[in-house]
């Protein structure tokens, strides 16, 4: 890959890397790291990741330094927070279903990140995160049983 | 196979789009025996995830490499207006030229102006460039009678000989039937001169146009030597010197825009470039 391919990735899929991150770690300031952090060490490896696989790289650095970081930092602003601002009056689905990500354990809203945001299957998901097939199953299965309750308990409560 | 025990599994593989045709069959099945979990299913479907495209990455120039020069595509960028500019003018001249030999065929009599309602050899006889070493014994084939018609007419042929479908002429000098030069002439009544003009050139008109060093670069390669001695039918139009050099003049003009413009596509194809239309520019990057 050379510095006009890198180029294209930037613009391509910094976009992207940046909601998936934001969504990871909850925190703005630390999805700009992540992001600047992918494209840093994709440029130190152009030499080796080629064009069609650079998107994969990207998640797969990013993915790995959103859980490192969420771990490091112990976040759990993002599960408290979003609660105070729910009107019943008002559910928009997509707020609920924020407040339902914040929910999950960090593995498990990077793979639901992961599948619905950027339409990976359960194979790709499992080589970006380096899970087997099996996990990336398991880890989904569990996330969207959460979410679905979450949501079901919302919409009892409305 | 579905169970009690498993059908979360496939609703939740349904929700990520990942069973098999029959899966998703076996799962439907499932459903219409126990209604009562549909409403499970859609809760299912509702935890998709929908990213906001209007959060962007605000700081992409800090991430961007600056290219080195040997990455560095070479671009061009030419405006539109300018490539518009000549077809324009291409067309504007081959309008003007045209006008000029039908007008000034008008002006010069009979002669001319019964050239040019004439209809086409067919087009095994005679292809439009004056090539046909016998013209008359072209005209012959075509046309056994005297008379010129105002109307094109198809051919007529000896009895017994198949036919074949009669070219039209080319159309490129309108055939008005309210000009009055234009009416059916006796050919008989046609100074020798003419009558030998008209044979020679009554293959089509196309000879007429294509013989204009503007409009025959094409065909130059075709060009035998005699016809080169002969010179162009400009020359051998029957119009005064004054729209001779004039017709002259704009077919030089022609040819040189529409060399121009084809040496540009010449060297666009021979070169490796792409060209893509941006804003008011032609962008050809290589």
């Amino acid at each position: 890959m050379n510095a006009e391919q890198y180029n294209t990735c930037v613009h391509e899929w910094s976009d992207a890397l940046f909601r998936f991150a934001w969504k990871c770690t909850g925190q703005q300031s630390d999805a700009h790291d992540v992001v600047q952090g992918s494209f840093e060490v994709l440029w130190q490896k152009k030499d080796e990741v080629l064009p069609a696989k650079a998107k994969a790289f990207l998640f797969q650095v990013a993915y790995r330094q959103s859980v490192d970081n969420f771990r490091k930092r112990s976040r759990v602003m993002f599960k408290d927070a979003p609660e105070e601002s729910y009107s019943p009056v008002n559910p928009d689905l997509k707020k609920v279903l924020d407040r339902a990500l914040a929910q999950l354990e960090e593995k498990q809203r990077a793979l639901v990140l992961l599948k619905d945001y950027e339409g990976y299957s359960y194979d790709e998901i499992g080589q970006i995160t380096g899970l087997n097939e099996s996990q990336v199953k398991v880890y989904l299965f569990r996330a969207r049983k959460t979410l679905k309750e979450y949501l079901v308990s919302v919409e009892n409560i409305i | 196979m579905i169970t009690w025990e498993n059908y979360e599994e496939y609703m939740v593989m349904h929700a990520d789009g990942e069973l098999t045709p029959a899966q998703e069959q076996e799962l439907m099945s499932f459903l219409y025996e126990h209604p009562d979990l549909q409403s499970e299913l859609t809760a299912f479907t509702m935890t998709k995830m929908i990213p906001d495209e209007a959060e962007t990455y605000g700081r992409k120039a800090a991430l961007l490499r600056p290219v080195p020069a040997a990455e560095k595509p070479k671009v061009i960028a030419i405006p539109v207006w300018r490539r518009y500019a000549v077809a324009a003018g291409v067309a504007a001249l081959l309008f003007a030229s045209t006008y000029r030999l039908w007008t000034g065929a008008e002006h010069t009599g009979g002669e001319i102006a019964s050239v040019v309602p004439v209809p086409a050899a067919p087009a095994s006889v005679a292809p439009p460039v004056a090539a046909t070493p016998q013209p008359a014994q072209a005209m012959a084939q075509v046309r056994p009678a005297h008379v010129v018609p105002d109307v094109p007419v198809p051919a007529q042929r000896p009895a017994g000989q198949a036919t074949r479908p009669v070219r039209k002429p080319v159309n490129t000098i309108v055939h008005n039937n309210d000009v009055p030069a234009m009416a059916a002439v006796d050919i008989d009544r046609l100074p020798a001169a003419g009558v030998k003009e008209l044979q020679a050139t009554q293959k089509n008109i196309a000879p007429v146009v294509t013989n204009v060093p503007a409009l025959a670069i094409q065909d130059r390669e075709d060009d035998t030597e005699e016809e080169v001695a002969k010179g162009s039918l400009i020359d051998r139009l029957p119009i005064s010197d004054t729209k001779r050099s004039g017709m002259k003049s704009l077919a030089s003009d022609v040819a040189n825009g529409y060399g121009k413009v084809n040496s540009i596509g010449q060297e666009i194809a021979r070169s490796n470039v792409s060209v893509k239309l941006r804003n008011k520019q032609l962008i050809f990057s290589f």
